[in-house]
């Protein structure tokens, strides 16, 4: 958790000093590439409270999934189809199914450690 | 080396919160910039920016309409301008400020011996020209202006103080037919002359220069 907390206040901090700016043609691009890091985020974390975590699988996924939901995008522009739709519509779904699976795992891992007490 | 789990997320999550950050220092001016954050507020934002630009193509219309009329006025000012500075020439010439070429007349008037030309005869002569639309008259090569005068001393005439002698050449640019019929009209001024035993001889030049007489 701390571990957490670390990386969101030295993220925060990074973002605000660095100084460049993503250019904003490239925003939409970077919007959908998030998407898809936090997909992945929230797979890693559902991965590590199942006890199956993989780091080459995650690292893959993290960095390719971003890579193609962008490139995504980007054809999607150039051929006049909102191709980025399906990835936010396939990553929002999987995130929110993740959080789901984290819940019921945390609550679970909850309730055992108090029946154990 | 195997890295542990929680710190590769961390990690994973640190580039994601630096990019998260990073796009909203992006699309924060962007947003501040263009107001909405739906789809209706933009539609209603673009409706807005569609009548904008209607009353500003009305007021072009407008100003462009204004540009024309100043256009109009700014061409008749020049007109006005052209006129009046042909009116200050002509009377810059008639005035005797400014030299002037053209078709007019040669007088030339020789009295005989002891025969005495009165100022008051130049004077009716000059006032004759002037009448028959002179633009410029001279008597022996002395400019007649706005502040010439004549005057006789004895047997002498001057012109603005100068004294003149005969054989006199009277030269004056105007409309040489109008100006010849003045002279020649009946009891005028060829006639006087002629009464008088003075000789006189008119002669027509088509490229006459009389210089400027200047303000003495």
């Amino acid at each position: 958790m701390i571990l957490f907390i670390l990386a969101l206040a030295i993220g925060v901090g990074v973002g605000f000093y660095l100084p460049w700016q993503i250019p904003l043609i490239y925003s939409k691009y970077v919007s959908i590439a998030i998407v898809a890091a936090l997909d992945s985020l929230f797979g890693g974390l559902r991965a590590e409270l199942e006890n199956n975590f993989d780091n080459r699988v995650f690292i893959s996924g993290f960095m390719l999934n971003a890579v193609i939901a962008a490139f995504f995008a980007y054809i999607g522009d150039r051929l006049g189809l909102d191709l980025y739709l399906a990835a936010v519509v396939v990553f929002g779904t999987r995130i929110f199914q993740n959080l789901a699976i984290m819940r019921r795992l945390i609550l679970n891992n909850y309730l055992k450690s108090r029946e154990r007490k | 080396m195997k890295i542990k789990p929680g710190f590769l997320i961390a990690l994973s999550f640190l580039i994601v919160v630096v990019l998260l950050v990073l796009q909203f220092k992006a699309r924060e001016p962007l947003l501040r910039e263009v107001g909405p954050t739906s789809s209706s507020e933009a539609i209603i934002y673009l409706r807005t920016l569609n009548d904008k630009k209607e009353s500003l193509l009305k007021e072009i219309e407008k100003l462009e309409f204004r540009v024309l009329e100043l256009n109009e006025v700014t061409l008749e000012k020049a007109d006005f301008e052209r006129s009046l500075n042909q009116e200050i020439m002509k009377w810059e010439a008639l005035l005797g400020l400014k030299g002037m070429t053209g078709a007019g007349l040669e007088v030339t008037i020789t009295p005989q011996k002891n025969q005495v030309i009165s100022a008051e005869t130049f004077m009716d002569l000059i006032n004759d020209l002037w009448g028959g639309g002179a633009m410029a008259i001279s008597i022996n090569k002395n400019r007649i202006g706005w502040n010439s005068y004549l005057h006789q001393i004895d047997n002498q005439v001057f012109i603005s103080g100068r004294l003149i002698e005969s054989p006199f050449l009277v030269e004056v640019i105007g409309s040489t037919q109008v100006l010849e019929s003045v002279l020649k009209i009946p009891g005028g001024f060829e006639e006087k002359m002629l009464i008088q035993g003075v000789e006189l001889k008119i002669t027509t030049n088509n490229r006459m220069i009389i210089s400027a007489g200047g303000v003495q």
